[in-house]
């Protein structure tokens, strides 16, 4: 399939999670630019779990932070549960990203002074609830992803494994719509590896959240309802 | 989450809590200690400057000489003066002058300053010095019937002396009884024998000057001017009962030197006045400026210096009036020298002006280069700080953190290492302050007296034989000891916290802008 078809199209507009048009971005390297993505064009629906595969800097990491609002493409818009997030003030971005999406990265990204239920309670700091209730949630989060005897651990008192689950329970805790994995079991043993995707096709099958994963594995990958392939900037399905 | 996130951070990042702390609190104790050593030295300057003009004076003025007090500075001594014991003649005198280069102001001048607007109070005060002589002499008669015997002897009858010579009678009896020379007759040849009399009983002769200040003080108000910053030592202070009477209260120093004591007499300008209290600094660890006070009215009667004074002691209503008064005096006066403290400030001298001097220059800018440095120190750990933990608040970002809260989560980090910095610099400060103080020298200040000494006086006139030189000394400059001690106050302590959190904020922001400028996906990029 062409990257400027949309590989993945819904029955209807309004239960896609994202809509994807004509993406294109570009990262200028000294007096040149190279092309992270050209023309993608995607349409994800709800409730889905999505695989992302392809060879290292062919561009799944852009696609997934332009998915998440973390980088703004070059050309093209990106629509999130109906709105249109590429062009968003960094504010409203903001606010989007603490409401509606959660992030599960390779390293975990935790922060290391604070503890598992602190580190999950991160993420609720810009919704502004309080903190007794963020506590509260946070540690809710830990027990669903089987972490609470953990939870006053330091990132580096805990397993690769147990780091992972804590990042995802910090992803799980604001209840977001979409779940954006990158490498998500990269640094993880097969036994945990199959744990923690468990645990994301759990979230789309019982949840509603739309997971989309990024992965070399083809273990995980083949756990996903959509594959995607990106090679060299351009998206295929697979 | 704000105080928790801020608590770990800066718990768990000891080594660079403690970097960023130490790099401010070294410069903050910098900044403390060359303050309070500063301020130790405005204290001494005030000190050694009350100790001479009194406390409470904001201007002096004086008057330059026009020529020298009472005509020729010699003494005069009349044939029959003195007394005369064993072939030796005693002579004194005692003479009450005005130091030299000094002039005088008159009593319309003084009430002129007196209705000057902004003026609160003015006293005048007759600086004096009092030069004593005194000497033995051999009777030179018995010298010159010695050699009218021996000229005798020779053929020669001829003398120098006429048989009404003063001193000529009882002299050849002197020469029978004393002289050990050969003595003459008519056939043999007679010698001059040595001399006789003196202080030495060979017609040798021996003077003495000594010379003390005298200062004529308005007993009607001694709140302004020199017995103003002084204490009773032993006896009671001058008071307005004293007018016209001759009491005098002395110098501690001087009296002890001169052996001086309660209920003693002191000679001034001929006269013995009784001393009825001995002063001393009520601070400085030094003499006063004068070595003798009395009443004004009875100094300027000795030396004939009738209603006028030599310097006027001026209190301004406030300090911010000093300036103004100090122009219009200078207009209404022209002739006269107007100094405020400012002025006269510049006038200490000696190894207290040398450390003034080090401080002023070279503690001002060592304190200001270590405070730069330790800001850019701060600065630097911040935002190394900062660059390693650049993905973490990328993080942060991603999920959601505003760029605001970024900043503010940071600087508060940096602010509170400035805190810590700034009160272990403040104590560290202190402590510099008390070695300071422990182990600092003793310095001496040494003081131009009155201000206006070096401007004509001096030329009008030679230096004169009674005590001129020993006056000059002594006028010119009073030479005070002082005991430097560095002070702090709570402002300086304050400042020095201001400055820590400062250095803090500064570096905190720069730090967090920094980093919020970047996209969370570039941040996160970064390696940690």
């Amino acid at each position: 399939m062409t990257t400027n078809q949309s590989p993945m199209l819904t029955d209807s507009a309004s239960i896609s999670m994202y809509e994807l048009d004509n993406i294109g971005k570009e990262f200028p390297k000294g007096s040149s630019t190279v092309i992270a993505l050209e023309n993608v064009s995607l349409s994800i629906p709800r409730a889905a779990m999505v695989s992302v595969q392809g060879p290292t800097g062919g561009g799944k990491s852009t696609l997934l932070q332009i998915l998440g609002g973390l980088e703004r493409p070059t050309t093209g818009s990106v629509t999130l549960n109906g709105t249109e997030i590429s062009s968003l003030r960094d504010g409203r971005l903001s606010q989007i990203r603490a409401e509606s999406i959660g992030f599960v990265f390779q390293n975990y990204n935790l922060i290391p002074t604070l503890s598992a239920v602190e580190n999950v309670q991160t993420a609720l700091v810009p919704t502004k609830i309080s903190n007794k209730e963020a506590q509260h949630r946070a540690l809710r989060a830990l027990e669903s992803v089987n972490l609470l005897d953990r939870a006053h651990h330091l990132p580096g008192e805990l397993s690769g494994g147990q780091q992972q689950r804590v990042a995802i329970a910090r992803a799980l805790v604001k209840n977001p719509e979409v779940i954006l994995a990158d490498e998500p079991t990269g640094n993880l043993d097969e036994q945990t590896r199959d744990d923690i995707i468990g645990l994301l096709e759990g979230l789309a099958q019982d949840q509603g959240i739309t997971v989309i994963v990024v992965t070399h594995d083809s273990t995980v990958a083949k756990r996903a309802q959509i594959h995607l392939r990106i090679d060299n900037g351009k998206l295929e399905t697979l | 989450m704000f105080l928790i996130y801020l608590r770990r951070e800066l718990t768990k990042r000891v080594r660079q809590t403690i970097l960023i702390s130490s790099g401010l609190a070294v410069a903050i104790a910098l900044v403390i200690t060359v303050n309070g050593v500063s301020s130790g030295i405005r204290n001494a300057q005030s000190e050694a400057l009350s100790a001479l003009y009194g406390i409470g004076t904001d201007l002096t003025v004086t008057k330059s000489a026009v020529g020298v007090d009472g005509g020729p500075q010699s003494f005069l001594f009349g044939g029959t003066q003195g007394s005369t014991s064993g072939g030796t003649r005693s002579l004194s005198s005692n003479r009450l002058i005005l130091g030299p280069g000094s002039g005088t102001l008159t009593a319309q001048e003084l009430s002129k300053i007196k209705s000057t607007p902004g003026v609160t109070g003015a006293a005048g005060v007759l600086q004096l010095r009092n030069v004593s002589f005194s000497g033995d002499l051999p009777t030179f008669s018995k010298t010159i019937n010695q050699f009218n015997t021996y000229r005798q002897s020779q053929g020669n009858p001829s003398s120098p002396q006429g048989p009404n010579t003063p001193g000529s009678q009882g002299s050849a009896q002197q020469s029978q009884n004393q002289s050990p020379a050969p003595q003459t007759t008519q056939s043999t040849t007679v010698q001059p024998g040595p001399p006789i009399g003196g202080f030495d009983g060979q017609g040798g002769s021996r003077f003495g000057i000594d010379s003390f200040s005298v200062a004529g003080v308005d007993t009607s108000n001694l709140s302004i001017g020199p017995l103003s910053s002084t204490k009773i030592q032993s006896g009671r202070p001058l008071r307005a009962s004293d007018k016209g009477q001759d009491v005098a209260v002395v110098d501690a120093t001087y009296a002890n030197g001169a052996k001086l004591k309660i209920g003693g007499t002191l000679k001034i300008g001929g006269k013995s006045f009784k001393i009825v209290g001995i002063v001393a600094p009520s601070s400085a660890n030094s003499e006063t400026a004068n070595n003798a006070y009395i009443p004004l009215d009875v100094a300027q009667n000795l030396s004939a210096h009738k209603t006028q004074v030599t310097t006027i002691f001026v209190q301004a209503t406030n300090n911010s009036k000093i300036s103004e008064v100090k122009t219009s005096l200078t207009k209404s006066l022209p002739s006269t020298t107007v100094n405020s403290s400012a002025d006269l400030a510049s006038s200490v001298s000696g190894s207290l002006a040398n450390v003034s001097d080090l401080v002023d220059n070279l503690g001002g800018w060592l304190s200001l280069i270590v405070l730069i440095a330790a800001f850019l120190i701060a600065m630097l750990f911040t935002n190394s700080g900062i660059n390693r933990r650049t993905k973490e608040l990328g993080t942060l970002k991603a999920l959601g953190w505003r760029n605001s809260r970024i900043i503010k989560q940071v600087m508060a980090e940096s602010v509170v290492s400035g805190l810590i910095g700034g009160l272990f610099g403040i104590c560290l400060g202190l402590v510099g302050i008390w070695a300071f103080n422990h182990f600092s020298p003793g310095l001496t200040a040494s003081v131009s007296q009155f201000g206006s000494f070096s401007r004509g006086g001096s030329g009008n006139g030679p230096p004169d034989f009674g005590g001129g030189q020993f006056a000059r000394r002594a006028q010119s400059g009073t030479t005070t000891s002082i005991n430097l001690q560095a002070t702090i106050s709570s402002v300086t302590i304050l400042l020095a916290l201001g400055l820590a959190l400062l250095g803090g904020l500064l570096a905190g922001f720069a730090g967090g802008f920094r980093v919020s400028r970047l996209s969370p996906a570039v941040a996160m990029r970064s390696a940690q």
